[in-house]
């Protein structure tokens, strides 16, 4: 009884993909990526506003998150966030130490445990120095979906 | 110039490993909620976390 529980709450469960529609320019250090369009968001968990996914439904959740930008950069980091990043939260990261003079991108996934309520994500792009982060709905975007209901 | 590249200015003696992710003694960080970058974090062992003047 429990499995079917847990499957019936897996197939209705929270998942979105949404993307930056206008190019960030972004200072150094870590900045949050502006996620402002949707293509989905099966339970409207996720917010244009703040650029946060809080899921309503309690599991382990997968995030995806990729950046692209057009031009060098020395160094970058993609990560996910969760709960604004304090000590105590859990971050992924995905280095880039850019030597393309074309374009540069970095990417990072993970598994968090979302409780449902309060916990949330975002993405941060660590950068050594000054950049842009390129628009497009196939190549910045930020991913996820409940894997495993608690 | 931006603020983490301010702070390499005032204290060039930083490294790169300074800032980095989660390792670093240094976070500077934007919302991206129209109130602009600050510091996040500063633990840096021997160096102030310096003033806004310092900065300005």
């Amino acid at each position: 009884m429990t499995n079917a529980v847990n499957v019936a709450a897996l197939g209705s469960g929270p998942a979105f993909s949404a993307y930056l529609s206008t190019n960030q320019s972004i200072g150094g250090g870590n900045t949050k990526i502006a996620f402002d369009t949707e293509v989905f968001d099966t339970n409207s968990n996720f917010n244009t506003t703040n650029y946060r996914f809080t899921p309503t439904v309690a599991g382990y959740y997968q995030f995806n998150t990729s950046i692209v930008s057009p031009g060098n950069l020395p160094l970058g980091a993609a990560q996910v966030w969760k709960n604004g990043g304090s000590p105590a939260s859990c971050q992924i990261q995905g280095y880039q130490n850019g030597a393309s003079t074309n374009a540069y991108s970095c990417s990072t996934a993970g598994i968090f445990y979302m409780n449902g309520s309060t916990d949330y994500v975002e993405v941060y792009l660590y950068v050594s120095a000054s950049a842009t982060v390129s628009s497009n709905s196939n190549t910045t975007t930020f991913t996820g979906c409940l894997l495993r209901a608690a | 110039m931006g603020l983490q590249e301010k702070i390499k200015a005032l204290y060039p003696q930083l490294t790169e490993e300074d800032f980095m992710p989660t390792r670093g003694t240094i976070r500077v960080q934007n919302d991206s909620d129209g109130k602009g970058a600050y510091i996040a974090k500063w633990e840096h062992p021997t160096l102030a976390k310096p003033t806004d003047e310092e900065l300005s």
